[in-house]
């Protein structure tokens, strides 16, 4: 039996076909935007968005010190010119600035003795003192502060004390001092 | 008399069931369609915003990658390297600087027993923290524990660790035993 389909129900079966397609495509790209996830897209988008403000921060800190750098050097030259003695007066300087401390503070030195040695690249010499004290306590102290405060840079080091058969203590420090070369 | 006849070479069709199921088919698969095309609008839309927010971010950090490696390379010239070598050194000078001193004295007396001594007191900047060495003295191993005691009390002192102990037998020394050890020392900076 040959029987021929008519027109109008192929041009039937086509666009039920095409609308099955569609269905079909749409179903498709919807399952694999789902597979991607939203979600982990989303994540993907906060994770680059923090990594882009923690850099863009490192990079306004990195700019601010940069901008800055000039004013820098200049409180360094200030730095050292207002604290590192000339080295080419800065024993006489020292030696009269522990003298007047000593005396100011009543202890008596057991005078002092120095080594000198040059910081490589930062323009200073630096030079270690080893002293030794012997008083009471309180004027230890007073001259310990004095050391502290004085108008010359000092950095004290280890200090040792000992009880001397007069009563008092007698303490042994090291002391650093800088020149500027 | 009339005579209905059906003269026709083929015989009528009846197309009622493949009207009925291309309707039915047509129906669902333009319901299907609508509802399929929207959630793909929904969801193109939303991908769409992601995609423009993670391209502008991976745009961000390119730039600011390059931001950063010039200035990687401008810290690293030597004028720059120059300057902060000479801020960090006298940094470390300042911190040194800043170590109170007559302030410990007072702390360590207001915690050391009768009969007990400091001997040698050495401190060491530790990232911005003072660890400070002592060298201590006593008469009696009680002097010793009550000294112990004080610094593990005091507010000032922290992370006592003893270190060495030794006792002392020579008649001419007043300590009869001696104790090294280290606590970190809060420094209430000014």
């Amino acid at each position: 039996m040959n029987r021929k389909l008519p027109t109008w129900k192929k041009l039937t079966g086509i666009a039920l076909g095409l609308l099955l397609a569609a269905d079909i495509g749409l179903g498709v790209f919807l399952w694999q935007s789902y597979r991607e996830g939203p979600e982990s897209m989303s994540a993907q988008r906060d994770l680059l968005a923090t990594q882009a403000k923690l850099l863009a921060a490192d990079v306004a800190r990195g700019e601010q010190i940069r901008a800055s750098l000039p004013q820098i050097g200049d409180d360094c030259d200030r730095f050292y010119r207002q604290w590192f003695l000339d080295g080419a007066s800065g024993y006489s300087a020292i030696e009269t600035d522990l003298a007047a401390i000593a005396r100011k503070a009543g202890v008596k030195t057991s005078g002092f003795t120095f080594k000198q040695e040059e910081v490589k690249g930062r323009g200073v010499t630096q030079v270690l003192i080893t002293t030794g004290v012997d008083a009471d306590y309180p004027a230890v102290l007073e001259f310990i502060n004095g050391l502290e405060h004085s108008k010359n840079f000092y950095l004290l080091g280890d200090l040792r004390l000992d009880s001397v058969t007069t009563g008092g203590i007698r303490l042994d420090l090291e002391l650093h001092a800088y020149f500027r070369t | 008399m009339k005579l209905r006849l059906n003269l026709s070479s083929a015989p009528q069709e009846n197309n009622r069931p493949f009207l009925l199921a291309a309707a039915v088919a047509g129906t669902l698969s333009l319901l299907a369609l609508a509802i399929l095309a929207h959630a793909a609008v929904r969801s193109w839309q939303a991908n769409r915003s992601l995609r423009a927010d993670t391209a502008h971010w991976e745009q961000e950090i390119r730039a600011n990658r390059q931001r950063q490696q010039a200035l990687k390379i401008y810290f690293q010239s030597p004028p720059a390297r120059r300057v902060l070598d000479r801020a960090a050194f006298l940094n470390s000078l300042i911190g040194e600087r800043s170590f109170p001193w007559t302030k410990i004295f007072m702390d360590l007396e207001q915690t050391l027993p009768a009969g007990v001594r400091i001997v040698k007191i050495s401190p060491r900047l530790v990232s911005g923290r003072a660890e400070v060495e002592l060298e201590v003295g006593a008469a009696s191993d009680e002097g010793k524990i009550q000294f112990l005691e004080a610094i593990e009390k005091s507010k000032v002192f922290s992370g006592l660790q003893v270190k060495q102990e030794r006792h002392i037998d020579q008649s001419g020394s007043s300590d009869r035993v001696m104790f090294t050890l280290s606590v970190w020392y809060t420094i209430a900076w000014s």
